[in-house]
């Protein structure tokens, strides 16, 4: 016997077809059709009369249908995916990243992961972090790396902080400061991404104190935009140092004091995940825990 | 790696049931010891103990719980698909020592829609022996534990008496539930996990570039992947056994690693095997955990 079989059996008792238990299974009719067969052959017993137009469960196959309907409720399918966890080579993943953070600790994970489980395809979204909440809630990724970990729904795990820092053109005023501190932006431009709204409120505080109060302009969506502007000398930005400091055409200044703002890696709470999301998550508890060099 | 598992009971009949169900949930791996309550004060301590649910008070003091399991005993499926083929309006004796199994057997009936039949109790240490062989003078049907319908008890020459020629008996074979198999399962599942995490370790630590240490730790990969190929069986065959049929065993395919030679450089390549299993391990660790709730 085979779960499969019971999985089947199942499906045809609720469905009353064959056509639709395999259409519902996405497997091909005699499939199904030659699982029920066996399992009536090892039981030695008709599950279903099919001489009427819609098979029937005989009386035989109704109390078989409630025994293995109280049997597997509740644990057919981890049973299943049990049975099918043969090893890790195989299956794919999802992994959500906002504007900001594809940063270290996230680069670092996914490309050591892929090195040990070259099996397991990697997908890479970029999303503002609302739409990634979104996409984690509704399950159409696995796991996602941001700056937040406030949402209840998540499961959180700390990889890391990022620098936070002032960015301008080479010829700015700033250029030739050790460090900024937030009241000397007074009046400046500022070009933010209008989709980093939780990157924004990290800083609120700070530029709130401001006086006069800088201007926010453009609104772009991504990094390299932003870095272009800048370094256009169309205004300054503040972003995470590891961003910036290697672009030529911009100079990067700490803030003082210096602001960190931590990154997570977030899954949704649900009991059940892939083999290859599981592996994931163990990996990245795993990296957090002992650094790359033990894994 | 081998676990030493002792299946406890109130007498050595319940005792090799209990034994043969485990035995048949892990296809014959690993050996199983037969105890009565009344003899493990002196036995050996053991990794782990199962027992029938009335068993667990007793042994309890004895036994840490941790270390102590519950198989709840419930009839397969063709049990009660030979009862649904008795003619309805029929009169159905369940014959037990004791009155509760009678009720719970009777209830099972009931849910799985077996409503058609007159089920009437016979409980032999319960009742008088005028009652008891009344009813079995009239019995066409009697149904109850195997052990209980058999040799043992019902045919024993002091019921046989009793019997009418054309009497049909359906004796119900026994197997664990599905929850009480799996708390066990996943213990095991942790029990080989934590071993072959230890032994990894310790190999790693070890450090020695030699072949012995590549040999090991290939070992161990072997081991691990039969360990894991073993609870995955297992979890199989729990649903079976509930239907009175086998497992297919999952084919063990020749790992890739198998083919490769073993040479001091190739520490790092069995490693990583040996990992990818844990990880593995780990997951189906969780799944058990799941279930096992």
């Amino acid at each position: 016997m085979e779960l499969r079989q019971l999985e089947y059996f199942l499906m045809v008792s609720k469905l009353k077809s064959f056509t639709r238990a395999a259409e519902r299974l996405y497997i091909s009719q005699p499939a199904v059709t030659n699982a029920i067969h066996g399992l009536e052959e090892e039981l030695g017993i008709q599950l279903f009369d099919r001489s009427q137009k819609q098979i029937v469960l005989t009386s035989e196959g109704k109390v078989f249908y409630r025994h293995v309907d109280n049997v597997m409720k509740g644990v057919s399918k981890t049973l299943l995916e049990i049975n099918n966890l043969k090893n890790l080579n195989g299956g794919s993943l999802t992994i959500g990243l906002t504007n900001f953070g594809g940063l270290e600790a996230g680069t670092d994970i996914l490309h050591q992961f892929s090195k040990i489980y070259p099996s397991i395809a990697v997908t890479i979204i970029e999303k503002n972090l609302f739409s990634l909440q979104q996409d984690l809630l509704e399950e159409k990724i696995d796991a996602a790396i941001f700056f937040d970990s406030a949402n209840p729904a998540f499961t959180h795990i700390l990889l890391g902080s990022s620098e936070l820092a002032l960015c301008c053109c080479c010829d700015h005023k700033f250029r030739h400061k050790n460090s900024i501190d937030w009241q000397s932006l007074g009046g400046e431009k500022i070009i933010m991404s209008k989709n980093s709204n939780f990157f924004r409120q990290y800083i609120k505080e700070s530029i709130d104190k401001i006086n006069p109060q800088p201007e926010f302009i453009f609104g772009p969506t991504h990094v390299q935009t932003i870095k272009s502007l800048v370094a256009s000398g169309a205004g300054i930005s503040v972003l995470p140092r590891k961003l910036c400091e290697t672009d030529t055409r911009l100079v990067t200044i700490s803030f003082s004091p210096q602001i960190y703002m931590p990154s997570y890696m977030a899954y949704k709470n649900v009991k059940t995940k892939s083999h290859a999301a599981e592996a994931f998550i163990m990996f990245v508890k795993k990296f957090v825990a002992e650094g790359v060099d033990l894994l | 790696m081998m676990p030493a598992i002792a299946a406890v009971g109130s007498n050595q009949l319940i005792a090799n049931e209990i034994c043969l169900l485990t035995e048949n949930m892990l296809n014959s791996k690993v050996p199983v010891s037969c105890f009565r309550t009344d003899e493990i004060k002196t036995s050996p301590l053991l990794d782990f103990y199962i027992c029938a649910p009335t068993q667990y008070e007793k042994l309890c003091h004895t036994i840490s719980p941790k270390n102590l399991f519950i198989f709840e005993l419930i009839p397969t499926s063709t049990f009660f698909l030979k009862i649904a083929r008795i003619p309805a309006e029929s009169t159905v004796y369940v014959f037990n020592n004791l009155l509760p199994y009678t009720q719970t057997l009777i209830a099972y009936c009931h849910s799985l829609g077996i409503t058609g039949l007159h089920f009437e109790a016979i409980a032999y240490e319960s009742m008088e022996e005028s009652e008891i062989s009344f009813h079995l003078k009239k019995a066409e049907y009697i149904i109850g534990v195997d052990r209980f319908v058999g040799s043992e008890a019902l045919l024993s020459p002091h019921y046989r008496q009793y019997l009418r020629d054309d009497v049909r008996i359906i004796a119900a074979k026994r197997t664990a539930s599905v929850r009480s198999s799996c708390v066990f399962l996943h213990a095991l599942a942790v029990f080989y996990y934590t071993q072959a995490e230890h032994k990894y370790n310790q190999l790693l630590q070890s450090a020695s570039l030699t072949e012995a240490s590549a040999l090991a730790m290939k070992e161990l990969a072997f081991k691990t992947d039969n360990a894991i190929n073993m609870i995955r069986t297992a979890s199989v065959q729990i649903i079976a056994n509930q239907i009175d049929l086998s497992a297919k065993e999952s084919t063990a395919e020749m790992p890739d690693y198998a083919a490769h030679s073993i040479a001091e450089e190739d520490i790092p390549y069995f490693a990583r095997i040996v990992n990818d299993l844990l990880l593995t391990f780990a997951i189906l660790n969780k799944k058990l955990e799941y279930i096992s709730k």
